[in-house]
């Protein structure tokens, strides 16, 4: 979010709710004390319509560090990738064919975006961690990513294992595209991202992400 | 130790394949020995979390290392395939043929210039033009014809720069003609580091500018080895969002045209001040020249004549695998072989160069080289020992980097291989 945006959203507060506007640690933002009658004109608001109340499994579970914009130690842009990313994973899954119903099945897919090796996003906790690298890509360097799968808390909780080193980021969205068909094939009934992924051979992950099994190294 | 439990929990993480930290740089560079002390690693490190370790003289990690790659990438010793930046050598023209060769330029003052194409290893490399030099007017401790402090006093006073990165001799009495980095900004800083020193400085560490009293969008001119220029195109060509370093401010480079350094202690203190007997505070100048270590006294007396290869047990071990004696990826190679006595060759090698030598050519006396076959032999020898040391193919076609498990494949059983300290 912008400052812009926050600004508007506390005008929101105001106009709609008691004033209040809390930050979850998921980096949701909460309106509080909004009265039932004025719930339908808040929504109709602009700036609903880009944060919605009802966001697709990925774009509710995105979570960024500031990355390079503002941090030293970031190697890479995360902010506005990880909303991009989430928004184009969540158009995928909501196909019209199956009335949205994946959509509802996957609850949160938890993405988490940091720019570097720390772990400030704590991607190592999410279903899909990213973690800031740069690639060679010819005789260039470009920004890219490592990428980790399988990570949650709760009852079932383990760290992610890094699956991809540095892929170039402009590789990243189909690279996520292909892993979510995947998984969207071969779920099991009620099956979590984070299960499906820890079940699943991480050469044969590798090969998903990569494209083809090329070596990608940093 | 119950509360680290979740540390060495996350530390069990399965690792990508190829996952390139700083600690890869000091198992394959540093504790290899095979470190140049050039500073490219401290000043390409995004996050400043390389510096200089006090007492070794050597990069250490200050901060988190954001395992970015970058420090082993552009690492002359490391990732960085320095003979790659080579740009193609002018052809050496024949007499007796009807049409005489194209004249090839050097388009290396570009961002992205292309890094190979000719045959660079052949001949001077790039040459716009050579000439012999010495300064139009004496600078005292100058090195051979002092033509170096001349250039960078004449584009100062042009107002071509606003600073050069240079040695100093270090102010510490227990360092005694130890060469310190510094940003010389006038005259009289130039002067006060005129002459060599032979030890590595760290050099591009010192391009963190916020120490120098500078304009916003300085103009520096940076004199080093040829190490130091390799990593200094590379970072400038490659252009990376750079923590506190300028390697942007840097407008023109000059190499020294340089076959080995040397380590300070092994050299200064123990070579010569231990087991030579030479009184440090007496020296005036100390010179390789025509393969021997001269060290002469203020008063003239000559302290040091002997074989250079007598001290070679000093010299940085990493040396030897450069094929880069003449300097290739800088703007004006300088250098004492190849010219008289108290004159400086000059090779000029991008109009970047021709541009700045011209701008100080009011302070210079010049004329034509004297023998420039002396710097294609001294050449020929650097890259033969360079042929013996480099474990990996002297290849300017093929890619700028080198991954690291690439290196270790090359260099593995050798006694320049990696070694791995358990932190």
């Amino acid at each position: 979010m912008h400052g812009i945006e926050l600004v508007e959203l506390a005008r929101l507060a105001e106009t709609y709710g008691d004033g209040g506007v809390r930050i979850g640690t998921d980096q949701n933002f909460i309106v509080s004390g909004v009265p039932e009658e004025r719930l339908d004109d808040l929504l109709a608001e602009p700036l609903m319509q880009t944060y919605s109340p009802f966001p697709g499994p990925f774009e509710r579970g995105v979570v960024a560090c500031t990355g390079s914009e503002f941090c030293r130690f970031a190697v890479v842009e995360t902010k506005e990738r990880a909303v991009k990313w989430a928004r184009t994973l969540d158009a995928q899954l909501s196909s019209p064919d199956d009335g949205g119903k994946d959509r509802e099945d996957a609850g949160v897919i938890r993405m988490h975006f940091s720019g570097c090796s720390a772990s400030c996003a704590q991607p190592q906790i999410a279903d899909i961690g990213f973690r800031g690298d740069i690639a060679h890509v010819g005789e260039h360097i470009e920004e890219a990513v490592d990428i980790g799968l399988g990570g949650s808390l709760g009852p079932d909780a383990a760290f992610i294992d890094w699956v991809v080193g540095a892929l170039p980021v402009d590789r990243v969205p189909d690279a996520l595209l292909r892993v979510v068909t995947r998984y969207s094939e071969e779920r099991r009934p009620g099956e979590p991202f984070r299960l499906w992924a820890r079940r699943t051979d991480v050469d044969d992950l590798q090969s998903t992400l990569a494209g083809v099994a090329e070596a990608v190294t940093s | 130790m119950k509360r680290y439990r979740i540390r060495e929990q996350m530390n069990g993480i399965t690792e990508p394949p190829g996952k390139v930290w700083f600690w890869e740089l000091e198992a394959g560079v540093i504790h290899a020995d095979r470190c140049i002390q050039c500073g490219t690693c401290v000043a390409v490190c995004p996050s400043n979390s390389i510096g200089v370790n006090e007492v070794t003289d050597l990069p250490e990690l200050v901060k988190m290392c954001t395992g970015c790659s970058l420090c082993w990438d552009f690492c002359p010793r490391g990732g960085l395939r320095y003979e790659a930046l080579w740009p193609p050598s002018t052809a050496i023209a024949d007499e007796d043929a009807e049409v005489q060769p194209e004249q090839v330029r050097s388009d290396s003052s570009d961002t992205y210039w292309k890094i190979s194409g000719g045959p660079p290893a052949e001949g001077l490399g790039a040459v716009v033009d050579s000439y012999a030099v010495r300064a139009g007017a004496e600078i005292d401790d100058a090195q051979d014809g002092g033509a170096v402090s001349a250039l960078l006093i004449g584009l100062l006073a042009a107002g071509e720069i606003d600073g050069a990165l240079v040695s100093r001799p270090s102010a510490d009495p227990d360092e005694q003609w130890k060469g310190i980095a510094t940003i010389a900004t006038t005259p009289g800083e130039v002067k006060a580091a005129s002459g060599s020193f032979y030890n590595q400085t760290m050099a591009l560490a010192e391009l963190d500018l916020t120490r120098y009293d500078l304009p916003p969008k300085p103009r520096i001119a940076v004199v080093g080895t040829p190490c130091e220029v390799q990593g200094l195109r590379a970072m400038q060509a490659r252009r990376w969002p750079t923590g506190a370093h300028r390697v942007d401010a840097v407008v023109l480079t000059i190499a020294l045209m340089c076959t080995k350094n040397f380590d300070y202690e092994a050299l200064t203190l123990r070579e010569l001040r231990d087991k030579r007997g030479v009184d440090l505070d007496r020296v005036s100048k100390m010179d390789v020249i025509r393969g021997r270590m001269i060290v002469e006294y203020r008063d003239g007396e000559l302290a040091v004549d002997e074989p250079v290869k007598d001290f070679h047990g000093a010299a940085l071990k990493g040396c030897d695998e450069c094929a880069d004696f003449l300097g290739r990826s800088a703007d004006i190679s300088v250098g004492s072989v190849g010219s008289m006595n108290g004159w400086t060759s000059v090779i000029i090698r991008t109009e970047r160069g021709r541009l700045a030598f011209q701008a100080a050519r009011a302070k210079l006396d010049v004329r034509g080289l004297d023998d420039p076959a002396a710097l294609l032999r001294l050449d020929a020898l650097d890259k033969k020992i360079a042929g013996r040391t480099l474990q990996r193919k002297l290849d300017p076609d093929a890619p700028l980097f080198i991954d690291f498990d690439e290196h270790v494949r090359a260099y593995e059983g050798s006694d320049r291989q990696p070694v791995f300290i358990r932190h």
